[in-house]
């Protein structure tokens, strides 16, 4: 009876327009007020310990970084690279734009922060080399969905918050799918610009390759400090006297504050795009987007708990396993409650509320949780450019001033290649578990 | 001084102190992981109180910056439902939306004020960072107060306003 009231509840406020945050957090309040014995008060402490967690802070910090990065041209060098390297090539402007989102993706962690960055500057680079703009706005609202697949991604800390997994395994597993990915929307671009004929670039000469390569060198050595933080060296080894230890360097958390750091110093003292007197202006603006999604971790956590409580995710996964299903099943049940959920929530909501309820379910009939992992990411990304709650799709319609309706249909076709790499993923492991494996063994 | 200047000062008050103390918060937080960083890594060195500083930063940061989330009408919500129905019909369910919304933030202003008070009649101290455990749950009745005035702002706006549409709700 309880549970029923919670999802009754929590669809009937989403439904009503109460923001998704408030939605998860009202329903759970008003069966607690009618059904549970938990003491109201304690709501004041959930509120705050919900989100005072370590990891969680690589959050904020991931998304105060690719804001600085987008102030002070670090993106914009890591989209001239990728016009020099591929524009001259047939839909080579929409190939830069993948392209850019996968190198963006190295340094973000948010999808809608990669669709505004590189469609910002993508888009109407798109719009005035002739390109169709819906395809050109299609482009760049999947293209940007790579940003949580690429590490570092911040879906995947939430998922390694929720399911207790290792946040930098999850974060090399998502390296070959997200090039896999990146590499399939590149080749469907590249055929329809042929097949449509857009209008080709001028090849960029050697010159003009050595130049924007020099320029974006301390772009690109964000993400080499990030990850290299992350991993560190495989194993440790000695130069003479010299002993290197092998390992990690930073948390996740860690490598996004330093990343914050670097980022600033690139763009004030190096690329000088960029003054101190403007960061609390960079802060301020994106302060209302930090907030959003963690008052959503915060609510959503509180519904996760109360589901928990109420022993919801152990009897679904009793009861999985008592239908002997098999694995291929479970997952193919699994992609298709993830992509009806993304129509309807964002990803962070997403993982909070449903992969505790099938998280065991997945323990118990074998599947490597890293696998699982990049599965739940990949829907999530799908679920970002399905309407009618796509994030990218709102991104892309703000910033190329086209209509919700018609950026939804513009991305349409482009789902369908998300969905070939989803099947692709879910029923080939060895994309997401190969570097994990090789590396941590 | 008439009725609506008074508000506007307040809110323009209310506005210098969210983005103020957003930027600030974030800012140190940034700067104790940066120093921590330091320490762990290039002396060998560490301390837990940092850790635990920067969490709470962070935390009242997020919770401010939930009530600037508010007023830049960023939270994420689901309005296809609602542009479906009518234009008046759109205004009563909107009205409904936010009065519910204000009510949940209302309802946690006052559990956080509860819990609040519960902490300092026990006298706890923070084992990690040696400041009273009541500073660490403060953030919740502020941050949720915040919040409250925020959408009581928008329900008063939305009902001297009268009947639009959920698009037109979002541009005020």
């Amino acid at each position: 009876m309880m549970i029923a009231t919670l999802f009754i509840l929590l669809f009937l406020f989403l439904f009503m327009g109460v923001p998704v945050s408030i939605s998860l957090g009202l329903s759970v309040l008003t069966s607690m007020v009618f059904f549970a014995d938990f003491p109201l008060v304690m709501m004041g402490q959930k509120i705050a310990g919900n989100i005072a967690h370590f990891p969680l802070m690589a959050i904020p910090f991931f998304i105060i970084a690719s804001a600085i990065m987008l102030h002070g041209g670090v993106t914009k060098r890591l989209i001239n690279l990728a016009t020099t390297l591929t524009g001259h090539m047939p839909g080579g402007l929409a190939i830069a734009s993948i392209l850019s989102c996968m190198f963006f993706a190295t340094i973000s962690g948010s999808s809608a922060a990669t669709v505004v960055a590189i469609g910002s500057i993508m888009i109407p680079a798109m719009i005035q080399a002739n390109y169709d703009k819906k395809f050109a706005v299609g482009v760049v609202a999947t293209g940007g969905s790579i940003g949580i697949l690429i590490p570092p991604s911040i879906a995947m800390i939430i998922y390694g918050f929720v399911t207790d997994t290792s946040v930098p395994k999850l974060f090399m597993a998502g390296i070959l799918p997200g090039l896999f990915l990146g590499f399939s929307l590149m080749t469907v671009a590249f055929i329809i610009a042929k097949r449509r004929g857009f209008p080709l670039s001028k090849r960029a000469t050697t010159k003009e390759k050595l130049i924007s390569v020099k320029e974006s060198f301390w772009a690109i050595l964000i993400p080499v400090v990030i990850l290299g933080g992350i991993y560190g060296l495989p194993r440790s080894f000695s130069i003479g006297s010299w002993e290197i230890e092998g390992g990690a360097i930073f948390t996740p958390t860690e490598a996004a504050i330093v990343s914050i750091f670097m980022a600033l110093f690139i763009s004030i003292y190096i690329y000088k795009d960029m003054k101190w007197s403007e960061l609390p202006k960079i802060l301020i603006d994106v302060g209302g987007s930090i907030g959003m999604l963690l008052f959503i971790v915060i609510n959503a956590v509180m519904f996760g708990f109360m589901l928990g409580n109420e022993g919801v995710p152990h009897s679904i996964a009793a009861w999985i396993v008592s239908m002997n299903m098999s694995p291929l099943v479970f997952l193919l049940i699994v992609n298709i409650i993830l992509f009806f959920a993304g129509d309807f929530m964002d990803a962070t909501p997403i993982i909070l509320v449903f992969i505790p309820i099938l998280f065991p379910a997945a323990m118990l009939l074998g599947i490597d949780p890293i696998h699982f992992g990049i599965i739940v990411v990949v829907n999530m990304e799908l679920g970002a450019i399905t309407p009618p709650i796509g994030m990218n799709l709102f991104m892309a319609s703000t910033i190329s001033k086209m209509p919700l309706y018609e950026v939804m249909l513009a991305a349409l076709p482009w789902t369908l290649v998300i969905a070939f790499v989803l099947m692709v993923i879910t029923y080939v492991p060895w994309i997401s578990t190969v570097l994990p494996n090789l590396y941590f063994g | 001084m008439n009725y609506k200047i008074k508000f506007i000062l307040i809110d323009k008050s209310i506005v210098f102190f969210e983005d103020w103390l957003m930027v600030i918060f974030f800012s140190v937080a940034s700067l104790l992981g940066v120093y921590q960083v330091i320490l762990r890594y290039v002396f060998s060195m560490g301390n837990d109180w940092v850790e635990a500083y920067m969490i709470t930063l962070v935390v009242y940061a997020a919770l401010i910056a939930a009530s600037v989330a508010v007023r830049r009408k960023v939270h994420v919500e689901l309005d296809v439902v609602v542009k479906l129905f009518p234009l008046k019909t759109q205004w009563y369910i909107m009205l409904c939306s936010y009065s519910l919304c204000l009510l949940y933030v209302f309802a946690l202003w006052i559990f956080g004020l509860m819990f609040v008070n519960q902490v300092i009649l026990y006298d706890d101290v923070n084992i990690l960072s040696d400041l009273p455990e009541w500073i660490h749950y403060l953030c919740v009745p502020i941050g949720m107060g915040l919040m409250s005035i925020r959408y009581a702002q928008e329900l008063v706006i939305l009902f001297k306003k009268g009947p639009m549409t959920t698009d037109k709700i979002r541009k005020i």
